[in-house]
């Protein structure tokens, strides 16, 4: 394997890793919560899940 | 393969422990309320913690793993609408709370759990499929 390819792994591997770390945090976050959400927080999630559709990472492939 | 036994072997029950290790409910908020609005910040942070490694990793998972694939976009064409329920189905709980509301909420929460689990299951092979093609 040339060396390109060894970094190019090397950095998806990193990557990934830091969007799994991330998702460790938001989720110890999400845990944590100990009351039901104010209507400012209820807005912001609910503004989240409407727009997920449209991030591209949300996107199935057109098939 | 080992490897990616043993990474499934370590996650999900891991995402079990997560759910024990909530923070206690205020005293005067309804548990039924909190549980329901953790549970569902929490499977969209899944969902979207998923389809973004997925997607960046698009191509090499196509190539290696189609299914995973397959499946995953299956996730991303249910998934807003698991999470659009719960938040109806919460909604309608904390406006009327009833036997019957809180059943329909649970009802709701059980579906967005299992996609969410599937979810769990398909980050490990996603990551794995990522660094080692």
């Amino acid at each position: 394997m040339g060396t390109t390819a060894i970094i190019a792994l090397i950095e998806a591997a990193v990557a990934a890793a830091m969007n799994l770390f991330s998702f460790a945090t938001k989720a110890a976050a999400d845990l944590k919560q100990d009351a039901e959400l104010t209507p400012e927080q209820e807005a912001k999630l609910d503004a989240l899940i409407a727009t997920a559709p449209t991030q591209d990472a949300w996107k199935p492939d057109a098939s | 393969m080992k490897s990616l036994r043993l990474l499934n072997f370590i996650l999900l029950p891991s995402s079990f422990f997560l759910l024990f290790a909530c923070a206690s409910i205020l005293s005067g908020n309804d548990p039924v309320v909190v549980n329901a609005e953790r549970t569902t910040q929490l499977a969209y942070d899944t969902f979207d913690t998923l389809f973004t490694i997925e997607r960046a990793n698009a191509d090499l998972i196509k190539a290696n793993a189609p299914e995973v694939h397959a499946a995953v976009d299956n996730l991303r064409r249910q998934a807003p609408q698991w999470l659009a329920t719960a938040r109806t189905m919460t909604k309608a709980y904390k406006t009327n709370r009833s036997a019957e509301n809180k059943a329909n909420l649970g009802t709701a929460l059980a579906v967005l759990r299992a996609g969410e689990l599937e979810a769990l299951k398909y980050s490990s092979t996603v990551a794995k499929t990522a660094a080692s093609p």
